[in-house]
């Protein structure tokens, strides 16, 4: 498979889910929490990224307090617990068969369409009137969430494309091959038409 | 801009909703202040007063309106935050104020003379006599009309109301009870829609998945759905979930379902109607690019003399439209 | 805090009714319950009026001879010519003071003496002392109003002179609808509804899908699933300023409701033995005041002392 960032292919669940599943440890380790070490740098990364690039959404996710989502994409291997705010906010990945953190709200949709919500492609009612996006948990959390993501200008190619840390890059090099490209490779995948991708996982 | 006979006023419950909303070609956006002082008081949703300053600058640059919803009824004792709101509307250059108290329309009126008023549909004005009152009383310059005329009898009172402009509802999600009336969803959370912004507010609703897959939707203590994973799905507001009554289970009320008035719209410039108002503050940006988008070609091919009804069936409850009281059957 | 006697008020029997249960039902009214002022009318749907309407006169007359002041109540939702039309006449007449349940009768009555009715949204001081300068003499507030609520308007129905009405027992009216709920869990339409709504005297029962009460339907009028029941709260709202006691008729003996909230309100009953004997005679039956409260309406609480 080619990682040339410049190239995309055309967004595929079975796609991301093999790239996921390249970045994430080869079998989940039970009982641990996180997935693995660049797995969990990665999502850190870019949520730190997504900070600094959108303060003002984020000073709207201060109400959130330490209140947690799990966002589940439902067509790859992982899930992410997500911390807007609090003390320790952040991103982390969740590897399949770990022990799930306590969270307020659970969205689980495809990825396709959880990244089209982010940039504000695809608006979140329509989601989930068509059942693509199934919420459960604190409805307020997920309202404050959704609102403040839409209201931004969230474009994930723009916001996540900048080059990798030189020692990250190294690391991860080392142990799974070209993460810098994958990242570009996730970016770029994500603007393909959600409609298509969401199609593709329909039964 | 061109005179279009027919105005169309679409939702913006965030700046970036707003900016879509004018990038699509509404000739009119109505927002709303992040408090109860409106009816979509939906958590990290609207407009600072500072933003709102921001917004009308930004829609007044690309040439359009913008009107400010003050449309939920002020509690007694917590008057001062309406009388802000109106003065904030005021101060930040609004084109007009959609309000739907009595006692808040005669405060506009007499401390803001020049400020143009809207009646909100939450006021339920569905006769010429009580619009004719209304705007002999206040001043009102435009109503919006509930939800419950047929085609025929918005027409009529088009006619009967002039010089006072009417506003329908074209599109998005619709109550079922006549609006600024219902006292169902208060009856069940405590928050009253009225007086504090909101239906089934979003801390009184839960999702729960129960082992046979079902979804279960409550509000408050009730529940008030309960259908396959993955059956579509409407907002869980009382008038469109499922009970039981006379030996049936079902939609009592109404199933889920959104308003498109699209197939009505020559008909509703023959009939004089002012405005076509598209409902969803509480929508994204995408929603409300798409379906301005495809409104505003719906209009402009109408009045060319061609016309097409747009697919919008994505962005409905349930995917599915209603013409609503439009079509006399519904009733 | 007016120094008179609290007033009962009978108001608009919401339920389709048959016009010789309704002369019976208002003949034992007039001959035996304490109340002081009944409101009549088709409030809910003007395709029942005619069933009544030509009795009203005779009925009113009677329940006058018992010395029972009457209120016409107009429509509650007002669209067709002749619904419009009816709010005219209603509003025109000499006889009655009328009580106004939409914005149509508000118009029609304004510059004359009249009572609103707990349809119209009267939320806050601004517009009930606007309410007033436009003639009303009497306001019946919406039912989801919170104790505090109803403070804040007392004082300004006191500084207007309005006299302040709230319900005190019955279903509560919670919405209105362009579309009629009794037809359609009945497969018709509201223009061939059959007069279906005839079949529940005191409401269709609604629900919910595991089975316990909700709501009621009553044509295409919704009312809430429990009976509203401030016996404990009456002279706490006495002391706030309200003058008037609103019991909404439902299908049980309403001269003995009657008796009951006025014994309380004469001090000659105490409010534990008269909820017990409300319960007596409504068998089945729910009791809610969460409103009062500012909690959800279909709550029961104990009063605050």
């Amino acid at each position: 498979m080619s990682l040339d960032p410049t190239d995309p292919p055309p967004l595929s669940p079975v796609l991301l889910a093999g790239l996921a599943a390249r970045v994430l440890p080869p079998l989940p380790l039970l009982g641990r929490p996180l997935a693995g070490p660049v797995a969990a740098r990665l999502s850190q990364m870019a949520f730190d990224r997504l900070r600094r690039r959108h303060e003002p959404v984020f000073q709207r996710l201060a109400v959130l307090g330490e209140r947690a989502f799990l966002v589940d994409p439902s067509d790859l291997p992982v899930r992410f617990l997500l911390r807007p705010a609090g003390t320790r906010p952040g991103l982390w990945p969740i590897a399949d068969g770990s022990t799930l953190p306590p969270a307020a709200a659970t969205l689980r949709a495809p990825l396709a369409a959880l990244l089209a919500l982010l940039e504000g492609r695809v608006d979140g009612d329509s989601l989930f009137f068509s059942r693509q996006l199934m919420i459960e948990g604190d409805m307020e959390a997920v309202l404050i969430l959704r609102n403040a993501v839409d209201g931004a200008d969230i474009a994930l190619e723009r916001d996540l494309a900048a080059r990798l840390p030189r020692r990250v890059l190294t690391m991860a090099r080392r142990w799974y091959g070209d993460v810098d490209g994958l990242l570009h490779l996730m970016a770029r995948a994500a603007h393909q038409p959600v409609a298509l991708a969401v199609a593709e996982v329909q039964p | 801009m061109t005179a279009s006979p027919l105005s169309l006023v679409c939702p913006a419950g965030t700046p970036a909703a707003l900016d879509a909303a004018v990038e699509a070609g509404a000739d009119a956006v109505y927002c709303g202040f992040a408090d109860a002082t409106n009816a979509r008081n939906f958590p990290g949703l609207n407009f600072s007063p500072v933003e709102m300053r921001a917004a009308v600058a930004r829609t007044h640059k690309a040439g359009r309106s913008l009107y400010i919803a003050i449309n939920t009824f002020p509690r007694a004792g917590e008057e001062a935050a309406w009388h802000r709101a109106v003065d904030n509307a005021a101060e930040a250059g609004a084109d007009a104020v959609i309000l739907a108290d009595l006692g808040l329309l005669a405060y506009a009126q007499a401390t803001h003379p020049s400020l143009r008023l809207h009646l909100s549909v939450q006021a339920a004005a569905s006769t010429p006599e009580a619009i004719r009152y209304l705007a002999q009383t206040f001043g009102v310059q435009r109503v919006v009309l509930p939800r419950v005329l047929t085609l025929a009898e918005v027409t009529e009172l088009t006619a009967a109301v002039a010089p006072v402009e009417t506003e329908v509802f074209a599109f998005g999600g619709m109550c079922v009870m006549a609006e600024g009336r219902c006292q169902l969803s208060s009856y069940v959370t405590g928050q009253s829609p009225n007086t504090h912004g909101v239906c089934s507010p979003a801390g009184a609703v839960q999702f729960r998945r129960e082992p046979g897959g079902d979804v279960t939707a409550r509000l408050g203590n009730v529940t008030i759905d309960r259908h396959p994973a993955g059956a579509p799905a409407g907002y869980p507001t009382l008038c469109k979930g499922r009970f039981r009554a006379n030996a049936t289970t079902g939609y009592l009320f109404e199933e889920p379902t959104s308003l498109n008035a699209a197939d009505h719209i020559p008909g509703l410039i023959k009939a004089g109607v002012r405005a076509l108002k598209i409902e969803g503050r509480q929508r994204g940006r995408a929603y409300v690019a798409r379906v301005v988008g495809e409104f505003r070609r719906a209009i402009d091919a109408a009045v060319a003399g061609g016309f097409t009804v747009p697919d919008l069936a994505s962005e409905m409850e349930g995917g599915r439209a209603t013409a609503g009281a439009y079509d006399r059957r519904w009733r | 805090m007016s120094v008179e006697r609290p007033k009962l008020t009978l108001g608009p029997l919401h339920f389709h009714w048959p016009a010789a249960r309704r002369r019976d039902f208002y003949a034992r009214i007039a001959d035996e319950a304490p109340v002081d002022t009944v409101v009549l009318g088709e409030v809910v749907c003007s395709k029942r009026a005619p069933f009544f309407d030509s009795h009203i006169p005779e009925v009113a007359e009677r329940l006058r001879r018992a010395g029972k002041e009457v209120v016409l109540g107009s429509l509650a939702l007002v669209m067709q010519a002749r619904e419009r039309q009816g709010v005219m006449d209603l509003a025109a007449s000499e006889d009655f003071l009328v009580e106004a349940n939409d914005l149509t009768a508000v118009a029609a009555c304004a510059g004359r003496p009249h009572a609103i009715g707990p349809l119209v949204a009267v939320y806050n001081p601004s517009t009930l002392e606007l309410m007033a300068r436009q003639g009303a003499t009497r306001v019946c507030l919406p039912g989801e109003l919170t104790a505090d609520a109803i403070g804040a308007l007392a004082g300004a129905a006191m500084a207007t002179g309005t006299q302040l009405e709230v319900q005190a027992f019955g279903r509560l009216p919670l919405a209105i609808s362009a579309r009629c709920y009794h037809a359609r869990a009945h497969g018709l339409h509201k223009d061939g509804c059959r007069y279906v709504c005839e079949k529940h005297p005191d409401g269709m029962d609604l629900d919910t899908l595991d089975g316990a009460p909700f709501l009621a339907v009553n044509g295409v009028q919704t009312l809430s699933g429990s009976y509203l029941d401030l016996l404990g709260d009456l002279h706490r709202l006495r002391s706030l300023g309200v003058d008037r006691f609103r019991l909404s008729p439902q299908d049980c003996d309403m001269v003995a409701v009657a008796e009951t909230f006025h014994a309380v309100l004469d001090g000659t009953l105490p409010v534990t033995p008269a909820r017990d004997r409300l319960r007596d005679l409504c068998p089945g039956r729910r009791f809610s005041n969460g409103f009062l409260r500012g909690v959800e309406g279909m709550a029961y609480r104990a009063a605050v002392i």
